[in-house]
């Protein structure tokens, strides 16, 4: 009788086992339909044509309906630039087989990045140019682009490498309006941007 | 009093371990690792692995070792061309830093080579001052 009450029975066992996956499930059901959406910010309308590393024209209409990420650097940035790009690839390794998201990084320095520079520094990142566009073109344009966005670009020659730019990504959502900003230089920002696109994805 | 003189051995055995993690990660965040956070971990990384062909991994270079005497003058003017390390030839493009001192490149020298070469002497002030002397 003892033993009995000591060794439970394999129905009573399957029925704790069921209980707890069962348990799991509503827990996880909850999580996602408590998750708060991304909040709606401004619409960017962006006005101008870039050149990618492909020497392609790149303008925003190419990301009607599609998600994409935003930011600004230089290849010769000794800063902040090679830790962005290095969060940035996370992204791409992500979403690079995703045709509904695209990356676009700007350069703040066009008179030294022109197409062929970009394109041998796409070519050592191991990208493709139609999942990251790296976009050079009028000095002007990418700069108020840079404001369009919210962000902040500009020359000062007491900076290391001779700009100041913004170290943020932007996400921005199918009808161009833009859900987040995240500093691409931090590893934990990045993860929760990798996360909130795939929430985008599935946003009706 | 045996169980007693086992615990006590036990906890001295873990204080130790615990010492030496702590001492061995000295060299990796503490003052000589200063001039390569500020100066090169951005491209070549925290733990010196580069990223992908932009910026080569530092543990594979043989001018740490080999070529040690050169690497003050290639940190000091930058690169921006083709250099051949090991059997392999790249084009690089690395800004220079002229800014730093002899004292912080030697500290800089000391730490490439003590964590990512084999080890060596270390590299005293005056010779990386001289090296600097004879940059081509």
């Amino acid at each position: 009788m003892l033993q009995n009450f000591r060794t439970p029975s394999c129905a009573c066992i399957i029925t704790l086992h069921l209980s707890v996956l069962i348990l799991l499930f509503v827990v996880q059901g909850c999580n996602q339909s408590t998750r708060e959406p991304l909040p709606i910010l401004i619409t960017v309308e962006v006005p101008y044509t870039f050149t990618d590393q492909d020497n392609s024209p790149v303008d925003q209409e190419m990301f009607a309906e599609k998600i994409y990420v935003a930011d600004f650097f230089f290849t010769s940035c000794p800063t902040i630039c090679p830790i962005m790009k290095t969060q940035m690839l996370r992204v791409y390794e992500k979403y690079k087989d995703d045709q509904r998201v695209v990356l676009l990084s700007h350069t703040i320095d066009p008179e030294h990045d022109t197409v062929e520079v970009l394109s041998d520094y796409g070519t050592r990142l191991g990208i493709e140019a139609d999942r990251w566009h790296l976009v050079t073109g009028n000095k002007e344009e990418i700069y108020n682009t840079a404001r369009l966005y919210g962000l902040a670009a500009m020359e000062d020659k007491n900076a290391p490498g001779g700009f100041i730019h913004s170290g943020s990504f932007t996400l921005v959502d199918r009808q161009g309006r833009i859900r987040g900003y995240y500093r691409g230089t931090e590893e934990e920002a990045v993860d929760r941007l990798i996360d909130d696109i795939a929430w985008l994805l599935n946003e009706d | 009093m045996k169980t007693e003189y086992h615990s006590i051995r036990r906890c001295t055995l873990v204080l130790l371990a615990a010492v030496t993690l702590l001492l061995s990660g000295c060299s990796e965040n503490g003052a000589d690792a200063v001039v390569y956070n500020k100066n090169c971990a951005s491209c070549h990384g925290r733990d010196g692995q580069g990223l992908r062909a932009l910026y080569p991994p530092l543990p594979e270079s043989d001018y740490l070792d080999k070529r040690i005497s050169e690497l003050p003058c290639l940190i000091s003017g930058g690169i921006r061309g083709t250099i051949v390390t090991g059997n392999k030839t790249k084009n690089i493009r690395m800004p220079a830093f002229a800014n730093l001192t002899s004292e912080e490149m030697s500290t800089l020298i000391n730490y490439l080579q003590h964590r990512w070469g084999k080890g060596g002497a270390t590299v005293s002030e005056q010779t990386v001052a001289q090296w600097l002397r004879s940059c081509p």
